[in-house]
């Protein structure tokens, strides 16, 4: 039985989740678009599916699975031994993805989320921008990203040498914060950092699944 | 520190040295290392080293610690020539370390540890977001360094009645524990929290029967009390 994810090509949790089915060479899925301007992630129907009234939720026969960084643990297992070795080989390299996939989730997220949404998101959800949030967001994020420089000035990626879960997971929050939130100078200011971001955003499943960013123009 | 001849790198070997855990009095170091409480046949105070990092003196600065944490927060993991931190992530290590002594942190099969994860996430990703702020603002006024914000503390409080309304309707369903029938790695990431909150904001508990029942119980429990025990002030301070 095929995969569903319920979810949207412009969403970041979504985005991290087809980026990691793409790392496994999982193709044979389907991305159910739940329209968020008409409120359907809040409708009776989805909330049995997603409590929270959020996006993605992915559906692998009689598994129903929500939270982004859970799903992508779920195909990185599932799918272990085909495409990107996500979660690394040894159970040292685990223990380091799941450190940087919390400090993904608990220290680089938060900050650049909340930028991403003010100068992004905000306009869009009947908002207007809150520069001193920006201001004040940027000056955590600087902090963040001076461990990055000095950690990827010894390392290629975040858990060693190899591209897992960990540097997936940043995708698609960097990816806005650089074309969309005007804060490029962040990455680009770090010569690591910026040579990191350069090389996992170019992977061409990342740049396949911008593609699919219903925002997106095809010419 | 023995390195066992000849093995390859993927068997893990067990050093000779006991694991490390650099840490204080407070939450998330015992949201790290619950895990060793639960499994049987772990000798805990045999394992287990504790070396404090303290807040107030500043410890998390010393060059020595932040080589090991290099955003200078605890707790931090030590266990032979690996360190880990971020509490989650050393959790799960010792989890998958001591899986099959004591109960299945991470569950028996694919689909139970998918939705194991996934309410591991949502303690990450919606429950910590919103009481994390208001444990700031209790441990900023108990050290006297400024006034409680309120309205960080009422923004808070919102948040979490929002947060655990979702959770007393899905306990409701008649699932013991967040992700089934047994303990998981899911309901340990809430624990300590969720025992900061049941003191400090009992108000949260009422009219939520199905959540006061879990708190109860995963709060309660003979392994949890044992983590919470343990002797910090007695430890030595980093050097």
């Amino acid at each position: 039985m095929a995969i569903i994810v319920h979810g949207a090509g412009f969403s970041t949790c979504t985005q991290r989740t087809l980026t990691t089915l793409a790392e496994l060479n999982v193709n044979d899925y389907k991305l159910e678009f739940v329209d968020m301007m008409k409120g359907v992630h809040k409708s009776p129907e989805f909330l049995k599916k997603q409590p929270f009234g959020q996006i993605p939720v992915l559906e692998d026969g009689d598994i129903q699975i929500f939270e982004s960084r859970a799903i992508i643990r779920y195909l990185a297992e599932k799918f272990e031994g085909q495409g990107t070795p996500l979660l690394g080989k040894t159970v040292k390299d685990k223990a380091l993805v799941s450190q940087w996939l919390e400090v993904e989730s608990q220290n680089y997220n938060p900050p650049t989320a909340q930028i991403v949404y003010q100068r992004v998101f905000s306009s869009m959800f009947g908002s207007s921008c809150n520069e001193d949030v920006v201001t004040e967001q940027v000056a955590k994020l600087e902090k963040v990203l001076d461990v990055y420089e000095a950690h990827l000035s010894n390392n290629k990626y975040l858990a060693g040498d190899f591209f897992s879960l960990a540097d997936l997971s940043h995708l698609p929050y960097t990816y806005l914060l650089v074309n969309a939130a005007g804060k490029s100078d962040l990455i680009t200011s770090r010569p690591h950092v910026s040579a990191w971001w350069n090389d996992i955003s170019s992977r061409p499943t990342f740049q396949k699944v911008l593609g699919m960013n219903e925002f997106n123009k095809k010419e | 520190m023995i390195r066992l001849a000849g093995k390859s790198e993927n068997h893990f070997y067990r050093s000779a040295m006991v694991m490390i855990v650099y840490g204080d009095i407070g939450l998330n170091p015992y949201r790290a290392i619950q895990p060793l409480f639960r499994s049987s046949g772990v000798d805990v105070e045999k394992e287990l080293k504790l070396v404090t990092v303290s807040l107030k003196a500043g410890h998390f600065l010393l060059p020595s610690y932040k080589a090991k944490q290099p955003f200078g927060l605890i707790p931090c993991l030590e266990d032979g020539d690996l360190i880990v931190f971020e509490s989650r992530a050393i959790a799960r290590y010792l989890a998958e370390k001591y899986e099959g002594q004591g109960t299945p942190l991470l569950g028996k099969t694919l689909k139970e540890r998918a939705i194991i994860n996934q309410w591991a996430e949502s303690e990450a990703q919606n429950f910590q977001p919103a009481i994390g702020p208001m444990v700031r603002e209790a441990f900023v006024a108990a050290f006297g360094i400024r006034p409680v914000d309120e309205e960080v503390v009422a923004a808070g409080m919102k948040k979490l009645d929002q947060v655990l309304d979702v959770y007393e309707a899905h306990l409701a369903k008649g699932t013991k524990y967040l992700a089934g029938d047994d303990f998981s790695l899911a309901d340990l990431f809430h624990t300590v929290y969720m025992n900061w909150m049941k003191s400090a904001r009992p108000e949260l508990l009422e009219k939520r029967p199905h959540l006061s029942a879990w708190i109860h119980d995963i709060t309660t429990r003979p392994a949890f009390l044992r983590c919470l025990q343990l002797d910090w002030e007695n430890a030595s301070p980093i050097q």
